[in-house]
C-alpha cells in the first residue's frame, strides 16, 4: 500500500474517531445546557415514566445520567478504535476492516444522537384517538382539528354586567338566563328535552381569523347557562349543565358524547391532559375528554396552573379534602389518576386565598404581619413577598397587586417591578402574555399596557359591558357614534376583528380558543325565537 | 467508470465517503422531519403564553406553513444531496476530513438549535 494512501487512512481513522468524540461531547454539552427541556417532559404515560415522575431526582438522573454514561462509553470506544485502527493501518496492507468499522461507528454515533433528540417528541401528550361516544348521539364525529397540544384550559372568567366591577373577584358568573324557549335538544333531535323553568336559548359563535364574525354553529342551549358551565379545548366545547355533561365538536357542531347520568356537575373547572374537570357539590370530577368516562373524583381543593393540577391543604392529613383554614401544604396531582404526584410540599408560610400560576403559589399570610408571599410549589421556599396586601391576581407570570392609587405589577417569580415601576391607575381586567388591560374607574376607560414600559398602547371609551376575556384574547363591546361595535383582540393586543354587533345577540363569554379562533358563547335576546331543530 | 491509474484502495475510500455522505444526508433529512413533527405541538397557544416572542413566532409560522415547509425541505435536501454528490465526484485524498467535520457541525448545531427553540416552549 502506498504511503500516501496509508497516511490518508490514518488521518481518516483519526478524523472519524475525533469526530465521534466531538459529536458526543458537543451533544452532551448541549443537552446539559438545556437539561430543563428534558426535565419538562411529562413521562407519566408509561408505568416506568409514572414512577419517574414521582421522583424528580430519579428522572433527572435518568435523563442526564444515561446519556452521560453512553457518551463516555462512546468516547472510550472511539479512543480504542483510533488506537487499534492506527496500528492495523500501519501494519497491514489491507486494513479495510478497521476503516469500514470506524466509518460505520461514526455513522452509528450520528444516528444515536439524532435518535436521542427524537425523544423530544414525547414532550407532549399523545393525540387521543377518536373513540365511540357514550351516549346515543347520531351526529357524533371526531374533531378533525384536534391537535395533540396541551393548550391551556379554558377560562370562562368574565361575564357582561351592567357596570364594571372589581375584576379581582374570583370567577364572576353571569346570572342564568330567564328567557323562555321552545326546547328541542340538539343532541337528541328525535326527543324533546325536558322543559325546565328558566330555560334559555343561545348559540355558539366561532370567530374565524378576525376576518368575519360568522354564526357558525347554532345550538339551542335548552337550559339556563352561565359561562362557568363551559370549557373549551382543541376545538371541543365541554358543557356541564347540572344534569348532563356534553362534548360538542365545534367544527361540525355535533356532539362527541353526552353523559346523561351526570353527578350534578354544573361547572367546568378546566381541561387538562385529556381530561375535563367538572365540579359538583364541592367535588371535582375528572372525565376523559374523549368519551366522558369518569377517570377519578376528588374532594380536594384543586388549583389549576395551565396544564398542571395541584391540591392544597392545611396539613398532609388534609390532602384530598377541601381546604380548611390556611394552606400549608401543596401537592402536585397526576392528572391521569388524581393522586398525589411526588412528595407533598410544605410551604414555609401558611397562606389564605391561594392562587397558583407558573408553578408559584401566592397567598395572604398573617404571621407575623400581613403580607403576601410568593412561594415555590416544588420546594416550598419563599421567593419574595410584598406588603401590598390588597386584592391580588397571579396570572401570566405576573402579580397584580391592588393598592390605593391603582395596581402595581411585578414579575411573579422575582418580584421585579414591571411597567417601569409605575402604579397603573385602575384595576386589572385581563392579563395576556403581551400585555394587560386595566379599567380606570375615574375615566371609565379601558386601556392596554405594555408590561415592560407601563405605557398605554390602546384605549377604549364607551365600553358597554364588562369585556369578555379568555386566556388568549379579549372581546368587548363599545358604543361608537350610537352604534354597537364588537372588538376582538388577541393576547398580544393585536386587533383581530372590528364589526357591528347584531342587536339580537348578547355576548356571554369567551369560552375558549382554537388556533386563532375565539369561541364565543352568544345568547340570543330573550324575545328571539329559538333555532329550528 | 473504472480508472486504471487509481491506486488500490481508492475505490474503498470512495465507498466509505459515500456512506458518510449518505449518513449526513439522511441525518439532515431526519432533523427536518423532527422539526416538522415538533411544529404542531409547539405552536399551539401553549407557547403563546411564553417568551421570547421570536421563538413563538417561529413555531407558529412553521405550523401555519407546513406545506411550504415540506416543499422547501424537500428542495433543500435535494440540493444538499446534489452538492454532496458533486463533492464525492471531486473529493481527493486531501479533503477526507471534510465530511466528518461537516457531520459534527450539522448535528451539534441542529441539536442546539432545536433545544434553543424548545426551551421556552417546555420550560417554565
Amino acid at each position: 500500500m502506498k504511503d500516501a494512501l496509508k497516511r490518508y487512512l490514518l488521518g481518516m481513522n483519526s478524523g472519524l474517531c475525533f469526530g465521534a468524540m466531538l459529536l458526543t461531547i458537543g451533544m452532551l454539552a448541549v443537552n446539559w445546557f438545556f437539561r430543563g427541556v428534558w426535565m419538562a417532559m411529562d413521562m407519566a404515560r408509561t408505568p416506568m415514566g409514572w414512577i419517574l415522575e414521582q421522583h424528580p431526582t430519579w428522572k433527572f438522573a435518568l435523563l442526564t445520567g444515561v446519556p452521560s454514561v453512553v457518551g463516555l462509553l462512546i468516547i472510550w470506544v472511539a479512543f480504542a478504535l483510533m488506537s487499534s485502527g492506527a496500528k492495523t493501518i500501519q501494519a497491514s496492507d489491507r486494513p479495510w476492516g478497521a476503516v469500514y468499522g470506524t466509518t460505520f461507528f461514526f455513522i452509528a454515533v450520528q444516528a444515536l444522537m439524532l435518535g436521542w433528540m427524537w425523544f423530544l417528541l414525547f414532550a407532549w401528550p399523545p393525540t387521543e384517538p377518536p373513540k365511540p361516544e357514550v351516549s346515543a348521539s347520531p351526529s357524533a364525529s371526531p374533531s378533525p382539528g384536534a391537535s395533540p397540544s396541551p393548550d391551556a384550559s379554558a377560562s370562562p372568567s368574565a361575564s357582561p354586567s351592567p357596570g364594571l366591577k372589581n375584576p379581582f373577584g374570583n370567577n364572576p358568573s353571569a346570572s342564568p338566563s330567564a328567557s323562555p324557549a321552545v326546547a328541542t335538544d340538539p343532541f337528541r333531535p328525535n326527543q324533546p328535552s325536558q322543559p325546565i323553568a328558566g330555560m334559555g336559548s343561545g348559540r355558539y359563535v366561532e370567530f374565524f381569523d378576525g376576518l368575519t364574525l360568522t354564526v357558525e354553529r347554532e345550538v339551542d342551549l335548552s337550559r339556563s347557562s352561565t359561562p362557568r358551565q363551559f370549557g373549551c379545548r382543541d376545538g371541543i366545547l365541554f358543557w356541564a349543565d347540572g344534569e348532563h355533561v356534553t362534548a360538542v365538536n365545534l367544527t361540525t357542531g355535533a356532539s362527541q358524547w353526552r353523559i346523561s347520568d351526570a353527578e350534578g356537575e354544573d361547572e367546568v373547572q378546566a381541561t387538562v391532559s385529556g381530561l375535563v374537570l367538572t365540579r359538583a357539590q364541592g367535588k371535582t370530577i375528572a372525565r376523559r375528554s374523549s368519551n366522558g368516562e369518569v377517570a377519578w373524583t376528588s374532594g380536594a381543593t384543586i388549583l389549576v396552573d395551565g396544564d398542571r393540577l395541584f391540591q392544597v391543604a392545611a396539613d398532609e392529613a388534609g390532602l384530598g379534602q377541601p381546604l380548611q383554614g390556611q394552606c400549608k401544604v401543596v401537592q402536585r396531582l397526576d392528572p391521569q389518576t388524581g393522586k398525589g404526584k411526588g412528595e407533598a410540599v410544605h410551604l414555609k408560610l401558611a397562606v389564605d386565598e391561594p392562587q397558583i400560576d407558573s408553578g408559584l403559589i401566592v397567598g395572604h399570610a398573617t404571621e407575623p404581619n400581613n403580607f403576601v408571599p410568593v412561594q415555590d410549589t416544588t420546594t416550598g421556599d419563599k421567593l419574595w413577598a410584598t406588603n401590598d396586601v390588597g386584592p391580588y391576581l397571579a396570572r401570566s407570570g405576573r402579580l397584580y397587586s391592588s393598592v390605593e392609587k391603582g395596581t402595581v405589577v411585578r414579575e411573579l417569580r422575582t418580584g421585579k417591578p414591571l411597567a417601569a415601576g409605575h402604579t397603573i391607575p385602575g384595576s386589572v381586567v385581563a392579563s395576556f402574555s403581551g400585555g394587560f388591560v386595566m379599567n380606570d374607574p375615574e375615566t371609565q376607560e379601558l386601556a392596554a399596557y405594555d408590561p415592560a414600559t407601563g405605557v398605554a398602547q390602546w384605549g377604549w371609551k364607551n365600553v358597554q359591558s364588562w369585556p369578555l376575556t379568555g386566556r388568549d384574547g379579549m372581546m368587548l363591546q363599545i358604543n361608537e357614534n350610537g352604534a354597537m361595535v364588537l372588538l376582538a383582540y388577541d393576547g398580544k393586543g393585536q386587533q383581530l376583528y372590528k364589526g357591528p354587533l347584531d342587536a339580537s345577540l348578547a355576548m356571554r363569554a369567551v369560552v375558549g380558543a382554537k388556533d386563532n379562533q375565539a369561541v364565543l358563547l352568544v345568547e340570543k335576546a330573550a324575545a328571539s325565537p329559538s333555532p329550528a331543530p | 467508470m473504472a480508472r486504471s491509474n487509481q491506486p488500490p484502495g481508492v475505490s474503498d475510500i470512495r465507498l466509505l465517503n459515500f456512506f458518510l455522505a449518505l449518513a449526513l444526508w439522511l441525518g439532515t433529512a431526519g432533523w427536518l422531519i423532527l422539526l416538522y413533527n415538533l411544529a404542531l405541538p409547539a405552536s399551539t397557544k401553549h407557547i403563546v403564553e411564553k417568551h421570547p416572542a421570536g421563538v413563538a413566532d417561529f413555531w407558529v409560522l412553521l405550523s401555519k406553513n407546513a406545506q411550504p415547509f415540506v416543499g422547501l425541505s424537500v428542495f433543500c435536501i435535494l440540493v444538499f444531496g446534489w452538492i454532496l454528490v458533486s463533492y464525492l465526484r471531486k473529493a481527493g485524498l486531501r479533503t477526507g476530513w471534510f465530511l466528518p467535520v461537516l457531520s459534527v457541525l450539522v448535528h451539534v448545531g441542529a441539536a442546539a438549535g432545536v433545544l434553543y427553540l424548545l426551551a421556552p416552549v417546555l420550560v417554565r
